[in-house]
């Protein structure tokens, strides 16, 4: 192209982003917020993700996997088993744990990594550790009980040096170590273990209360020692890993949980495709007449189609640049509310450093060009079909906006008869699930114009009965946006998309809160419930000293106590939470909220077991099938009793009798005991008495009955927190495209709002009429937005979840987000409306009518 | 219940009490300067003084440029002078404040543009009663008055007709209609007939000579055709902004 073109169309560009700044400043800010979101996102879901990468495999030195143990607890024996008959296999157990620390300075949370010492060299794990040490210290280390070695970062916070003590509560009991040495880790290490606390095997097994057992053992995979080997030499109840599988397995994990952020944080891109539509449609229509001049002096359809483009793609580039560092921003807040909800619901995470990413980048930058360009698409097709001899003039617009109106609304119809057929067909795929909601969504989104017009031309109506000619500016705004669906439509469908997927999320999560505080009720009747310190507060599986687990069984204040014990477990290849109770008295307290009856035979604790809902789901499994377990003493066949909704463990959970499991899987360690005291004691005063008793000597949580389902509230509404924040920024961009439109509107009527003001209509008269057109446009999307996010949250909750956890949630209708929705929209209408207030208040008639 | 601005609009000691003893318009030695800072300087009036009695209708010439638009822009209050004093109906305009002058051109003044400007949302009757509308008084005696207006300008079928679908001459002659509702006592015209072809034009400007006698309000009608300048009773013609001919 020349370069008198080029002058051409960029003056044109510049030219429009000069006589109309706000306009485009808040397409670009539609822009912007669609990108950062999903920047922020991604950024903050990549910083938990290394960080948690970074913890479990930066201190394995050369060590490519562990061995754990497929069922139960991992033992000294195996360890021994496999050294035994394997001399030359490079092994060493570990133990890993996270423990509190009290020195002078203030508690805080520490990695415990106990080693063997003679073993970790094979395979390079914290090398040169020996080197940092002076020969006596590493003695001591390694002969004298007792003692630790701390990372510099670590013996700096806590304020020690050599020789100096400190105080280890790992789980059980508070025990008093000396530190012998102070290392210094490289990087990547030093930064993924700032915390870290090296101590020989048997005292870290002794300091966290795991006598015998074994967190799991590390080794390498090499030539002499393929997988296939090592495999084929252990017992059937250990298994191979590799040592970024369990980093993986999480990583499965928080991946689904990013998807879901993405696709939440999608929405706003979605919606900012809309925003674009309009501006760019808006800035076609305006020009046409300048097009139809060009294309008279012999301008191609090809050159009128490149000015609208490139206005899209420095809109897009713009948005890219600043998305990108509002992004980065984001981040910060979204990576406090991302390892917050991950650390509630899977394990303890340290974000890594927050870096954007060349791939978070490449998102961000795709996101922003992308939905500028598809937003510009159709305008810029219909730009380059504008005729040499000018085919402006209302009406022809007007006729046109009211056909593709009907065909969107056909569409729309054919789009809900397609999610009615998927709902009905056989299909039970999480993918169909999906597809009936996106039908859903494109069907309101689709007939949202229509019903717009349809909304309009009854407020038309209405205020065409209101005496003496008092209804003239809401006539006026009615009839604005009947005529002008093009722009408006797309306005309100933009709306409507933002809120629906708030009252969607809204009504999902607040239907499940409750189902969940109900569930709750049901299954957790006890009056106290014990656990260990660290369980409840840094998730890691502890267990309860069984001295103390006894002192409990005989306390006069119990009347009945149930203890748990929760391991990982493996059903038919498929790793399950197996936890283990007293199923007898369960199962006669009514404690389990079944799914349908249980079996009718008297109960058997030696053969039946009970499935989560979930788990019955995935194995396929109903009342009265078998599952086989595999278990240390050999596989097991077990009766399924009943079926019972579990909202805990979505990979499933087994329920067996804590006889049956300490026979079969040779565990007597429990994890929680769930106690109902004797009549006479509240439950406050029994935990303040408990408390009492036991916080003393051992590191435990009392929780009562209020306390849990509070604790519940608040994991949950942490949870979901990340989720409001999202739905409130898509909405802010739908404000922008709100904002947008009216103010595109409001330039475009430039001359008519000039002519009733020189024939005595007041700026405040026109602000009505202006103010009502936003009040229409956001009622007519709030209301199309309540009917679409309930239907879409009875679609999330009860397909989309069903299919994908096997959960049931009872849906019910939230009017508080209805409220929000409203308030949200009036909000927006009345904020939409300053703008062209300031315009209209400000606009001598005189200067509306020279501008034709 | 009427308020201060509606006693002080429609106050009859604001009206002139005879037709012919105070006039309609009056310009004294009105300057209007574009334009502010370092563009300050173009001067679309300068020094212009004219009156206008009641009754009468003044053709308003110029070539582009000489400043009709902006007179007749102050002569319909929609605009200030920088300097010097416009008097509507007995009223220096300057003293008015927005809102006043914004119920007045409701009320006392019509205005027909060359582009009809009708409200393509509204139908025929709606247009040609936003006047009334606007201050939402559009009563039934209101309306029984305007219906019979449109009758007489050749539209009593087309009430409910919305302007897509009126010829330029029906349209215009809805302008009119508009312009006339409130019956005011100047009507001011800006190149009524440059949209409509010759014959259209002149059926138009035969309706505005049969209004205004039977109406009685005065015209100013901004043109450059001659032969309705010829119809009107006297003429003002503007030259870079000063009255070269007519205007006592």
């Amino acid at each position: 192209m020349s370069g008198g073109r080029w002058r051409l169309l960029s003056s044109l560009i510049r030219g429009h982003v000069a006589r109309h700044p706000l306009e485009v400043a808040l397409a670009l800010l539609g822009v912007v917020l669609g990108a950062s979101v999903v920047v922020g996102i991604d950024a903050a879901v990549e910083a938990c993700v290394s960080g948690f990468r970074a913890t479990v495999t930066d201190l394995a030195g050369d060590s490519t996997h562990r061995i754990v143990s497929r069922s139960g607890p991992l033992r000294d024996e195996d360890f021994v088993e496999l050294r035994v008959n394997n001399a030359t296999m490079p092994l060493t157990p570990v133990i890993d744990r996270r423990v509190g620390v009290e020195s002078s300075a203030t508690p805080l949370r520490a990695r415990l990594v106990g080693i063997d010492v003679f073993t970790y060299r094979s395979l390079d794990s914290l090398e040169s550790l020996d080197e940092q040490l002076s020969d006596d210290a590493f003695e001591r280390f390694q002969t004298v009980p007792g003692t630790v070695l701390l990372v510099d970062r670590l013996a700096e916070r806590l304020g020690v040096d050599a020789g100096d003590s400190i105080a280890i509560d790992g789980g059980t009991a508070v025990e008093s170590v000396e530190v012998v040495g102070v290392f210094t880790l490289e990087e990547p290490a030093a930064s993924s273990a700032p915390d870290l606390i090296v101590a020989d095997i048997a005292t870290a097994q002794e300091l966290t209360g795991s006598m015998g057992t074994l967190d799991r053992i590390e080794t390498r995979i090499d030539e002499a020692f393929t997988d296939e080997r090592i495999s084929a030499a252990l017992p059937g109840h250990l298994e191979l890993r590799s040592t970024g599988e369990a980093a993986g397995r999480l990583e499965e994990l928080i991946e689904a949980y990013r998807l879901n952020l993405l696709a939440l944080s999608m929405m706003a891109s979605f919606v900012a495709v809309f925003i674009v539509y309009n501006a760019s449609l808006v800035s076609v229509n305006r020009r046409r007449e300048t097009l139809a001049i060009l294309r008279c002096v012999g301008a191609s359809p090809k050159d009128l189609a490149l000015v609208f483009l490139l206005e899209a793609a420095v809109l897009g580039v713009l948005g890219a640049v600043i998305g990108v560092l509002l992004g980065r921003g984001l981040a910060a807040v979204f990576v406090r509310l991302i390892s917050g909800t991950l650390e509630d619901l899977y394990a303890a995470v340290s974000p890594g450093e927050l870096s954007i990413g060349v791939l978070t980048l490449a998102k961000g930058a795709a996101v922003a060009i992308g939905s500028a360009l598809l937003g510009a698409a159709i305008p810029v097709i219909s730009a380059s079909r504008v005729p040499p001899v000018s085919a402006m003039g209302s009406t022809t617009t007007a006729r046109r906006s009211g056909a593709w109106v009907r065909v969107l609304t056909a569409c729309g119809v054919t789009s809900f008869v397609f999610a009615a057929a998927l709902w009905i067909s056989p299909d039970t795929s999480i993918i169909g699930g999906y597809a009936i909601a996106a039908s859903v969504w494109l069907g309101f989104a689709l007939v949202t114009p229509g019903l717009a017009g349809l909304a309009a031309r009854v407020a038309a109506w209405l205020s065409r009965l209101a005496p003496m000619g008092r209804g003239l500016p809401a006539l006026l705004a009615a009839s604005d946006v009947r005529r002008s669906l093009g722009v408006t439509g797309i306005a309100v469908a933009a709306m409507m998309l933002a809120m629906a997927m708030n009252v969607a999320i809204l009504t999902t999560v607040g239907s499940f809160r409750t189902t969940v505080l109900n569930w709750l009720d049901g299954r957790y009747r006890s009056d106290l419930y014990i656990a260990p310190e660290l369980a409840v507060e840094e998730r890691v599986p502890s267990t309860l000293d069984p001295a103390l687990a006894e002192s409990i069984a005989l306390h006069p204040q119990a009347r009945d106590v149930l203890f748990y014990r929760h391991v990982d477990a493996t059903v038919e290849d498929r790793p399950i939470l197996l936890t283990a109770t007293d199923l007898g008295l369960t199962e006669s307290q009514d404690l389990l909220p079944l799914v349908g009856e249980s079996l009718a035979e008297p109960f058997d604790a030696g053969r039946h077991v009970f499935l989560s809902q979930p788990l019955a789901i995935k194995l396929g499994r109903a009342i009265g099938d078998t599952v086989s377990f595999a278990t240390p003493a050999g596989p097991w066949e077990a009766t399924v009793r009943g079926v019972f909704h579990d909202f805990v463990a979505d990979r499933g959970t087994a329920l067996v009798d804590l006889g049956t499991y300490r026979a079969r899987w040779g565990d007597t360690q429990v994890n929680a005991a769930h106690v109902t005291l004797v009549d006479g004691i509240t439950t406050s005063d029994g935990q303040a008495a408990w408390n009492a008793e036991f916080g003393g000597d051992y590191p435990i949580v009392v929780h009562n009955h209020g306390n849990l389902r509070a604790e519940a509230r608040r994991i949950f509404d942490r949870t979901f927190r990340i989720t409001d924040v999202l739905g409130w920024l898509s909405g802010l961009v739908a404000l922008c495209g709100l904002t947008g439109a009216l103010l595109a509107l409001t330039t475009a009527r430039r001359r008519e709002f000039a002519v009733l003001l020189a024939v005595g209509a007041s700026p405040v008269q026109l602000a009505v009429r202006v103010a009502s057109e936003g009040l229409i446009i956001a009622l007519v999307a709030v209301g199309l937005a309540i009917a679409a996010g309930s239907a879409l949250g009875e679609i999330l909750a009860g397909v989309i979840q069903f299919r994908s956890f096997g959960w049931t949630i009872e849906t019910a209708a939230q009017p508080m987000s209805w409220a929000q929705a409203l308030a949200f929209a009036l909000v927006g209408a009345v904020a939409a409306t300053l703008l062209p207030f300031r315009i209209l208040s400000g606009a001598a008639p005189s200067e509306g009518l020279r501008s034709e | 219940m009427a308020t201060h601005m509606d006693q002080m609009i429609d106050s009859p000691a604001a009206l002139p009490s005879q037709p012919d003893a105070v006039s309609a318009v009056e310009l004294r030695n009105v300057i209007k300067v574009y334009g502010q800072g370092r563009q300050a300087g173009t001067r679309a009036l300068d020094g212009v003084r004219l009156s206008i009695r009641a009754g009468e209708a003044v053709a308003l010439l110029g070539r582009s440029g000489s400043g009709k638009s902006t007179l007749l822009n102050l002569i319909g209050a929609m605009d200030v002078p920088t300097s010097g004093e416009v008097v509507l109906g007995g009223r220096p305009i300057s003293a008015m404040s927005g809102s006043e002058r914004t119920v007045f051109r409701r009320r006392r003044l019509g205005f027909v543009f060359q582009s009809f400007h009708l409200v393509p949302s509204l139908s025929v009757l709606e247009n040609a009663a936003v006047p009334w509308m606007l201050d939402g008084a559009f009563d039934a005696e209101a309306r029984r008055d305007l219906t019979d207006l449109l009758g007489g300008l050749g539209l009593a079928d087309k009430l409910g007709v919305y302007p897509d679908e009126l010829s330029g001459g029906q349209r215009q002659r809805v302008a009119i209609a508009r312009a006339l509702a409130r019956r005011p006592e100047l009507v001011l015209a800006d190149e009524p007939t440059g949209n409509l072809d010759s014959s259209t034009g002149a059926s138009i400007l035969d309706l505005f000579d049969r209004l205004r006698r039977d109406r009685g309000f005065t015209l100013v009608l901004a043109t450059h055709d001659e032969l309705a300048a010829e119809r009107c009773s006297s003429r003002i013609v503007l030259e870079d902004g000063r009255v070269v001919e007519g205007g006592a």
